[in-house]
């Protein structure tokens, strides 16, 4: 780079990018230290680019969703009281209560041999976030982003909807840049949530633009008497990143434009509020992660409240169901179509699953499972219509290709093309990774 | 413990106990042992291997297993049987005829024909580099440096400097002019921007003699109150300071209400410059100092919140949440003050550092023999159970213990007639059953003791109104403040019974507010929810005099005839038609009075305040004050039962092994020997001691490089958090033992002379850019120091900026915090916590630092979690910072106000003038005649834009130039 300066100088319009070039090319002499977002070359070859989680807290019931568990011998015993069907060439079970999911078996690959280490609700699902079931970690966005960077420096890498805890979107000691950008928290209306400050000025764009290239012109002066200064450099960068962040999030956001059979089929605005089921507009939140996904957002988590279904099992899960089908389904649809599934990771599950019960029983309460669950994957390098791993015949605990968050996090980070040992960070004297001290195992089981 | 270490009889093939081992010991350690305590076992258990003689003579991570003078003592037995929660072999304890067999062999010596060596499985480990070890190494007095060019140096800091660079070849850039200087020094003494004028007037100073103006700038700027703002958050990063608990795991984030109190200590002990000593003392072990005034009571006390502000994950369902506290602890002292994580060492012994799990059980018994006070934290059982808090008192005098029951006040005779004369429309002595009023059952009346109540309760049909009344009476509470929730209900004017409440009552505060237990407090009822509290505690068993007076919103209460009302305020009138007049219970019987009451009156108007102090007076009684209150403040204090901590195995709390003596690291070692520990302390004012002995390996070091850091946005070593073996080394080894040495020795461990030394070094004053461009090559990360970095504001220096430059900034500090009455959950979505972040002129180290809700004006910078330990802040350039420059509400209000008062000057100035004045306040310079011309030239294409618009607006154009300059790099960096 004979003249970078003078290059940067004489172009104005997209400034930021070369600038943004300049900064993650090997050559910068930037800090080596500094947290980026750029983009970063995978260890290992990547088949999935991208992640939406699926998140579903409370503790999803696997016995009446994926894991079917029919009566066997005499004897009444504990397993699935809904009813199942065959779907798809590949023969899976799949409850009554996901019609529109189970047009898609095909597309998934279920582990039904999940594990992990308690039923408490907040830690196993700081575990299934973080790895770490009491201590503040950063959350597997955060790692993902910290190793992948992100693919449109236009969006924050890493998009939580609608999460059930701040922890889902904490980057702890990681760099702060990694930490998830929260669009609406627990329940707030998702039709009105946005980014913080994506917008509040009260301008035009025209006036904005101007005002920006005011900006933009002192920062190069700034920048010129002071020799080259990675620092201000990226100054300049960033301050354009964020005029189009500025443009393009509300715009991502703004469904106003989509068709009316798109709106339709993810059922945008369906709310459903039963018992633990709470509206979550869970349709938006698929729609938009799909807009994210597009726009090549590096991970995104949705969330559903929730699947801590006690008292009233059969009337909220059918509710909880019925609230997530039909989006689970025109997102995995249009994935698909728009061959995003390929390179794009779909993961679906919550902190445990519960225990089944006695079809032939009135009782319908039910509690937490953590020795025996499920979650399912699809695209971005996972087996197809496949399962993994299976529970005893009450499915109260896994018996075959068992799964534990450990290594469903190294399996994730593995399809990202990361290391899961090699992904560390250096806090409090040791290097930390996502897959704690014990370190998980990548499912080979499951690699296409 | 006696150990069997060589004492251990001679081998003999014929010896009975080699029998034993062979028949009775060697099977069951191969069957049951091995597989976790051998060199084949996988990970080896606890650090004990029993598959060698060498071995099991050693014990492991707990200490030693063998006991000969005490075998059924011994820990492995202990272990074999399933006593004191250390349980092995995992699978069940063994048949007592196999344990009686390991009781008979360790009585026989342990004799052993085993190997003599340990066999090491961890030999294969890469040996530890010894310089990795440099921090536990002690401050040494390096040789000042012969230089070459001896004339540069100011200090000797400089020689440090300049030795290293002539090493290497290469030379100092050229000093800095005097405005750059002035601008860094009031950024990073006071982070506030200094004036044009001041520019000025020190410009000249500067001309004349360089080395006195600058004495005289940084002596200004060092006594300023704006120093311990700055140097103060410096430290509440470092000390993880937070005002509410953060998400405790179940997604509940209690607030921390009295927090301020140490964030207020910290500014005023930078102010006055305690020394770094002293300052580490009263955090860790400040109530166990001796004090001479209340006030340095109370400072000291209030400086112990160091150790409880800390974030606590959940106690529901957490077995180990204690020693979670314990373990906060732990991390803190010994993170901020000897840059070493202990941490690690709580499961097992530090994989690098030389922190055995022992040395941290050690110090977990100085803190598990401390009592943590963080106060009702929301009332949350689940969360961190309510504790007491320290009280700030306005005497030195210890609380006396609650006295016995007082006699009845032996009235004057005319007291009754006195009384009337105020005409009030009930008056009632109380010393017989009186006519007019309803007598509930649990009432006696007696002419000595007038009315003893216990579960009784007196009322009558009210003759008063609601929003206009008075009422006076004597009594006495004989219930313990901390016996229940609500001590007493004295009063109510409410309807019967009902659950609401809503009405005028007078409680006495017992422990579920603990800022109000023993003190009155005035409430409106569940639906208002209004709650007014005074500062005075009610000894118990004491007989108090009490006037309630209400005259519309407004409500007083007096006590003992004290002028000055107990309780002052608003309060809305919510009494309802159906209202009486209940006399000690609640309209609910909650919390029925226990004790006495006497010569009660009511009237249908608001006494006067003199009226109200009348009734005290002709009492015949003196007028008596109670210990006052001043506040509260969270801390520590040390158990009433002082005990020493095992080892949790695993740092599990339910796994124990063998008791460690409390203590401190074994690895950092002082001249003289760490000061013992007695029985009747905790043990953290010999903590204190011995961290600040001054020949502490670390203590010193970690805090200049500190100063170092936020002198020079660079440290010498560049993990401050961290000097252990994972932790960097130092750049510039000599000089941090320089400076650390002179911070104890020459210094006396002050702060602000650390600080004045550092500043007028010639490195200090070296410009930020310049210097060969060679150089700039060969050492892109600065860190011959050849030259100053530049530095981008921190998030509440940005903020400060901005109000300032806008004329919106409050220099004077706000009291308390907006939080200070709030002891609530903190859930998510914030809700709550959005007022909490009410827009405030102050200073930004005063905004409320809630944990995962943190300020929305300074999060986009990188701001400390308050979770961990940061004495070094992430510096991030994110898009995320321009959305915030180009969006925050903050931002635009303070452009908008610069805006405003640019149009405010002369009417006849031009636009170019007002342009000027735009470039002295914000960036404190004269703009170039580009520059103005640049200006100039968008407010017409603004003007131009809002009017196409059809917004066209003066004003609004003058606020998008404003705030383009506070977006500017220029704003935001110094050089």
């Amino acid at each position: 780079m004979p003249n970078r300066r003078a290059l940067l100088r004489s172009t104005s319009c997209g400034f930021g990018y070369l600038a943004l070039n300049a900064l993650c090319s090997a050559q910068s002499k930037g800090p080596p230290a500094e947290a980026s977002l750029s983009p970063k070359k995978t260890p290992l070859p990547a088949r999935a680019k991208r992640v939406i989680f699926l998140c579903m807290p409370g503790g999803p019931a696997h016995l009446d969703t994926f894991d079917y568990k029919p009566q066997s011998g005499k004897k009444e015993h504990p397993g699935s009281v809904f009813e199942f069907s065959q779907h798809g060439e590949s023969g899976r079970w799949v409850s009554e209560l996901f019609p529109e999911v189970a047009k898609h078996v095909d597309k998934l690959c279920v582990l039904n041999g999940m594990h992990a280490d308690t039923g408490n609700h907040a830690q196993s699902f700081l575990q299934l976030h973080t790895g770490e079931k009491l201590r503040r970690r950063p959350s597997i966005g955060s790692w993902v982003t910290y190793g992948l960077g992100t693919e449109n420096q236009n969006l924050p890498g890493f998009i939580s909807l609608n999460a059930h805890e701040s922890t889902v979107a904490s980057s702890a000691f990681l760099p702060s840049i990694y930490g998830g950008t929260s669009i609406g928290v627990n329940g707030e209306d998702m039709s009105k949530a946005t980014i913080a400050n994506v917008t509040g000025s009260k301008l035009s764009h025209q006036v904005k633009r101007s005002q920006l290239d005011l900006v933009q012109a002192m920062n190069r002066d700034h920048l010129a008497s002071r020799q080259d200064d990675p620092q201000l450099e990226s100054v300049i960068a960033t301050m354009e990143l964020g005029f189009r962040m500025q443009s393009v999030a509300p715009d991502l956001l703004d469904l106003s434009n989509e068709p009316a059979d798109v709106l339709e089929r993810y059922g945008v605005g369906k709310k459903i509020s039963v018992g633990t089921c709470r509206p979550s507009d869970f349709g938006r939140q698929c729609l938009l992660a799909r807009r994210f996904a597009e726009a090549g957002v590096r991970f995104i988590e949705v969330t559903h409240n929730g699947w801590d279904q006690h008292k009233n099992h059969r009337r909220d899960l059918r509710a909880n169901c019925e609230s997530t089908d039909a989006p689970i389904a025109a997102l995995l649809e249009d994935l698909d179509q728009r061959g995003l599934l390929e390179d794009t990771l779909v993961v679906w599950g919550g902190e445990f699953g519960r225990p089944g019960l006695k079809p032939g029983d009135k009782k319908d309460e039910t509690g937490h499972n953590v020795k025996g669950f499920t979650f399912w994957l699809a695209g971005g390098g996972v087996k197809a219509g496949i399962a993994h791993g299976r529970t005893d015949e009450t499915g109260a605990r896994a018996v075959e290709g068992k799964v534990h968050f450990r290594d469903l996090h190294a399996t994730i980070l593995h399809l990202l093309g990361l290391e899961h040992d090699k992904l560390t960070f250096h806090h409090q004297g040791r290097l930390h990774r996502l897959t704690g001290p014990l370190g998980g195992a990548v499912v080979q089981e499951i690699l296409a | 413990m006696l150990l069997l270490c060589g004492s251990v009889s001679p081998l003999n093939a014929e010896d009975p106990g080699l029998a034993l081992f062979e028949k009775n010991i060697r099977p069951v350690l191969s069957e049951h042992c091995y597989e976790c305590h051998s060199s084949e076992a996988k990970k080896i258990g606890g650090k004990l291997q029993l598959d060698s003689r060498a071995g099991i003579l050693k014990g492991g991570e707990s200490g030693p297993v063998l006991d000969r003078n005490n075998p059924e003592e011994s820990l492995l037995v202990q272990a074999l049987r399933w006593v004191d929660d250390l349980e092995m072999p995992p699978e069940g304890p063994l048949p007592e005829t196999v344990t009686h067999d390991f009781v008979k062999w360790i009585k026989l010596g342990a004799p052993d024909p085993r190997s003599n060596k340990p066999i090491s499985k961890e030999s294969s480990a890469p040996p530890v580099d010894p310089t990795a070890l440099w921090s536990f190494q002690p401050v040494t007095v390096p040789k000042i440096p012969d230089l070459r060019n001896s004339d540069w140096p100011h200090d000797p800091i400089d020689r440090f400097i300049l030795a290293r660079l002539e090493a290497e070849g290469h030379e100092p850039t050229r000093d800095a002019d005097a405005e750059t200087l002035m601008r860094r020094l009031h950024f990073d003494l006071i982070g506030l921007a200094p004036t044009v004028e001041e520019l000025a007037s020190f410009r000249a100073e500067f001309a004349t003699d360089k080395r006195i103006a600058l004495e005289a700038l940084v002596d200004r700027l060092l006594a300023s109150p704006q120093f311990g703002e700055r140097w103060g958050r410096f430290w509440l990063d470092v000390a993880r300071y937070g005002e509410s608990n953060g998400n405790d795991g179940l997604g509940r984030n209690p607030t921390f209400p009295n927090a301020w109190r140490y964030r207020d200590y910290v500014i005023a002990a930078l102010n006055a410059d305690l020394p770094y000593d002293r300052f580490i003392t009263e955090q860790i072990a400040g109530d166990l100092l001796p004090a001479s005034t209340a006030d340095e009571r109370n400072r000291q006390i209030t400086a112990t919140g160091f150790l409880a502000i800390g974030h606590k994950p959940v106690a529901a369902m957490n077995q180990n949440f204690a020693m979670d506290v314990v373990d906060d602890q732990i991390n803190v002292v010994s993170t901020a003050v000897m840059g070493l994580s202990v941490s690690c060492a709580r499961c097992h012994d530090h994989k690098h550092d030389p922190i055995p799990t022992r040395d941290y059980y050690a110090m977990a018994g100085i803190f598990n023999s401390t009592e943590t006070l963080w106060g009702a934290a929301a009332n949350e059982k689940l969360t961190a159970p309510p504790t007491p808090l320290h009280a700030l008192r306005d005497t030195l005098e210890e609380p006396a213990p609650d006295s016995t029951k007082e006699p009845p006040p032996d009235f004057a005779k005319d007291y009754g007639k006195s009384i009337k004369s105020l005409e009030p429309v009930l008056q009632a002595r109380l010393d017989e059953k009186p006519d007019d009023l309803v007598i509930e059952k649990g009432v006696k009346f007696s002419p000595n003791q007038f009315a003893e109540v216990k579960e009784g309760r007196i009322h009558f049909e009210t003759p008063v109104p609601a929003d206009s009344y008075s009422v006076a009476f004597w009594f006495r509470n004989d219930l313990d403040n901390s016996a229940r929730a609500i001590t007493a209900y004295l009063f109510s004017h409410a309807s019967p019974g009902d659950k609401k409440q809503t009405g005028d009552h007078i409680g006495i505060g017992g422990t579920y507010n603990k800022s109000q237990t023993g003190k009155f407090y005035l409430w409106n009822g569940v639906t208002r929810n209004q709650n007014l509290a005074g500062s005075t505690v009610i000894p118990t068993g004491s007989w108090n005099h009490v006037v309630l007076v209400r005259s519309r919103k407004k409500v007083w209460l007096y006590l003992n005839g004290d002028p000055k009302p107990e309780i002052e305020g608003e309060m809305d009138v919510t009494a309802p038609d159906d209202r009486k007049i209940f006399l000690g219970a609640r309209n609910d019987r909650f919390a029925p009075l226990q004790g006495s009451l006497a010569e009660f009156a009511v009237w249908n108007r608001a006494l006067d305040p003199g009226e109200a102090q009348s009734l005290h007076a002709a009492s015949g009684q003196t007028r008596r004050t109670h210990r006052k209150v001043l506040g509260w403040a969270m801390g520590a204090r040390d158990k009433k039962k002082i005990a020493n901590c095992k080892i949790n195995i695993d740092g599990n709390s339910k796994k124990l092994g063998p008791v460690i003596p409390r203590g401190f690291l074994t690895a950092c070692k002082t001249s003289s020997d760490p000061p013992p520990i007695d029985e009747t302390t905790s043990g953290r004012l010999q903590l204190a001691e011995w961290l600040t002995s001054g020949d502490h390996p670390q203590t010193a070091r970690v805090m200049v490089n500190r100063i170092w850091l936020n002198l020079f946005g660079r440290p010498i070593v560049m993990t401050p958090d961290d000097f252990g073996v994972y932790g960097a080394r130092p750049s510039h080894p000599e000089l941090l033992d320089h400076l650390a040495h002179r911070f104890v020795t020459e210094l006396d461990w002050s702060l602000k002379k650390m600080i004045r030394t550092i500043v007028l070094t010639r490195t200090y004053q070296l410009n930020s850019w310049g210097g060969a461009g060679e150089l700039l090559k060969a050492d892109p990360d600065n860190i011959l120091m050849a030259r100053h970095s530049r530095r981008r504001l921190d998030a509440e220096a940005l903020r400060d900026r901005m109000l300032q430059t806008s004329g919106f900034l409050n220099l004077s500090p706000p009291v308390g915090s907006t939080i200070d009455d709030v002891d609530i959950l903190l859930n998510w979505p914030h809700g709550e916590a959005k007022y909490l972040h009410e827009t405030s002129p102050h200073r930004s180290v005063y905004l409320c630092m809630l944990r995962d809700s943190p300020p929305p004006e300074l999060s986009a910078f990188d701001l400390p979690d308050g979770i961990k330990v940061a004495g070094k802040r992430d510096v991030t350039t994110a898009p995320n910072q321009a959305l915030y420059l180009f969006n925050n509400p903050f931002v635009i209000e303070q452009a908008r106000v610069l805006a405003e008062s640019l149009l405010a000057i002369d009417p006849s100035a031009s636009d170019e003038d007002r342009i000027r004045s735009a470039y002295k306040r914000a960036l404190q310079r004269v703009p170039t005649q580009s520059e103005v011309v640049r200006s100039v030239a968008h407010l017409r294409e603004v003007s131009n834009l809002l009017a196409s618009e059809g917004t066209a607006s003066l004003p609004k154009a003058w606020t998008s130039l404003c705030q383009a300059l506070l977006a500017s790099s220029e704003f935001r960096y110094v050089d």
